[in-house]
């Protein structure tokens, strides 16, 4: 009798058995932060790291088995954390581009007042053409596995007579499909993979 | 010592990759509860799925161990859709029908400012959900059943203990007023409770009543009745924030009606249920009565 009642059960599991392809999300922010302590007009380099979205990546799915899609910016934003000693408190002519400087990503030629809103969330004053061109770049590592997405050119203009004293910090918010094919631990659906 | 690994294998282990997080942790924000909330009405219908071993509650003692699969097919746009509004600061703000954790593998993009794009994530695209448990009746107490199912297990990993306690009790009323001892009408009250580490913490409760006509070897009825299911528990989302989130949701399908019918040959007892509203929830029963 017992053996009549797993035979039947275990025909219930097996038929469970099945290889899914599963469509997973992630999410995460890259960017990078730099302290000034200029006046004037100021260039610099922001460097872009491909490293904890990677991560992110195998933390959560495993990499040997899947295939990345659509991905996408949903935000991007600047950060001011201001030191001692600084008397700065707008930032003028504030333009960011990808590795070259003629492909621009936002571009904002109004005032930053950053002792009002130490955030300048940047989503309005994008290029699409830099934008683009991000968007294959972080592909292009995240694909690859690469360490280093590139960089960023930020200039930007400190009032005269004025000095910036603190970091700025630019962030993205990066996501990503990633395709899978996962075992399952009951019967959730045919094989498919 | 054979069943053990039987019984895991039936029972909710998950064998996934890497930690359950990844499975549940697409949305931190308000978005999280319509995305889960499917989950909710689904484990309540399936944990509360052929609980009833027959139509007939027996006039003489027996013990009846059995073991009950059940499982649901996934369909219908209340199970697999939600509305989902765009997060601070996307903007245009905008409000999107789009997969819950049970709905379609396709994620669903809303295009904002300058080219910057949100993604709603997909679901996991699940056609089917099967779960199965052992249960352990003790009939013809004066006219009641009671009835136990348990299960319990260590995981040892990101899952943790994963535990299936229910009990309940069946009184047949009908034995106060109808005269056909063919015929049996009850009412019972069942308690489920499932726990999945600190992810998942499921209870539910069940007000059943059934009626049915039984024979030597087979018996048939109709049933009714009321459960509430919740499940509430904490994840580390996916999304950018990467926070800990914590969630607590009701089923929306409280009323339940269904048939049921059986076999029996000699001490080989067989019982086909089916259930809904939403989702149609099938259970199928063999066991044992001594």
């Amino acid at each position: 009798m017992q053996k009549i009642i797993l035979s039947a059960l275990c025909t219930m599991c097996l038929l469970s058995c099945n290889y899914v392809r599963f469509t997973r999300h992630l999410e995460g922010r890259i960017g990078d932060e730099i302290f000034f302590s200029s006046g004037g007009q100021v260039l610099q380099k922001y460097f872009l790291s491909a490293t904890d979205l990677v991560n992110r990546l195998s933390d959560n799915i495993n990499p040997s088995t899947s295939k990345i899609t659509n991905i996408q910016i949903s935000d991007i934003r600047m950060k001011v954390s201001l030191s001692p000693g600084n008397t700065a408190s707008i930032l003028k002519n504030i333009n960011c581009s990808v590795t070259s400087l003629k492909d621009t990503l936002y571009s904002y030629n109004s005032e930053w007042k950053f002792v009002e809103s130490s955030v300048f969330l940047v989503n309005a004053y994008i290029k699409n053409i830099g934008l683009d061109l991000l968007k294959s770049k972080i592909e292009e590592a995240i694909v690859n596995k690469l360490n280093t997405i590139g960089y960023l050119n930020l200039g930007f203009t400190v009032p005269s007579g004025e000095k910036i004293i603190g970091s700025i910090k630019i962030s993205l918010t990066v996501s990503m499909d990633v395709i899978t094919c996962e075992k399952v631990p009951f019967g959730l659906g045919p094989s498919e993979c | 010592m054979k069943i053990k690994p039987f019984f895991l294998a039936c029972c909710v282990i998950p064998h996934l990759y890497g930690q359950i997080n990844s499975y549940i942790g697409s949305y931190s924000g308000t978005n999280k509860d319509g995305y889960l909330q499917p989950v909710a009405s689904l484990l309540t219908a399936n944990f509360n799925a052929g609980i009833i071993p027959s139509s007939e509650i027996d006039s003489t003692f027996h013990v009846y161990f059995r073991l009950i699969g059940t499982g649901s097919l996934i369909e219908g746009k209340q199970l697999t859709y939600f509305n989902a509004v765009t997060p601070d600061p996307f903007l245009p703000k905008s409000i999107v029908q789009v997969p819950t954790i049970l709905g379609p593998r396709h994620s669903s993009n809303t295009i904002g400012q300058h080219g910057l794009v949100y993604t709603f994530p997909a679901g996991l695209g699940l056609r089917q959900f099967i779960i199965a448990f052992p249960q352990i009746s003790l009939s013809g107490i004066a006219g009641t059943e009671l009835n136990a199912r348990f299960f319990a297990y260590d995981t040892k990993g990101d899952a943790g203990k994963i535990t299936l306690v229910s009990i309940g009790a069946r009184h047949d009323i009908g034995r106060y007023f109808i005269r056909n001892k063919n015929i049996a009408l009850s009412v019972g009250y069942f308690y489920n409770q499932a726990d999945v580490g600190d992810y998942l913490h499921h209870t539910s409760h069940l007000i059943i009543s059934s009626i049915g006509k039984h024979g030597k070897h087979w018996n048939y009825g109709f049933f009714g009745g009321y459960q509430k299911g919740t499940i509430h528990g904490t994840y580390v989302s996916t999304d950018a924030e990467a926070s800990t989130v914590s969630y607590n949701l009701t089923n929306k399908n409280p009323v339940i009606f269904g048939l049921t019918a059986g076999l029996r040959f000699g001490a080989l007892y067989m019982q086909l249920s089916a259930q809904g509203i939403s989702p149609i929830t099938l259970s199928y029963g063999l066991g044992i009565k001594f």
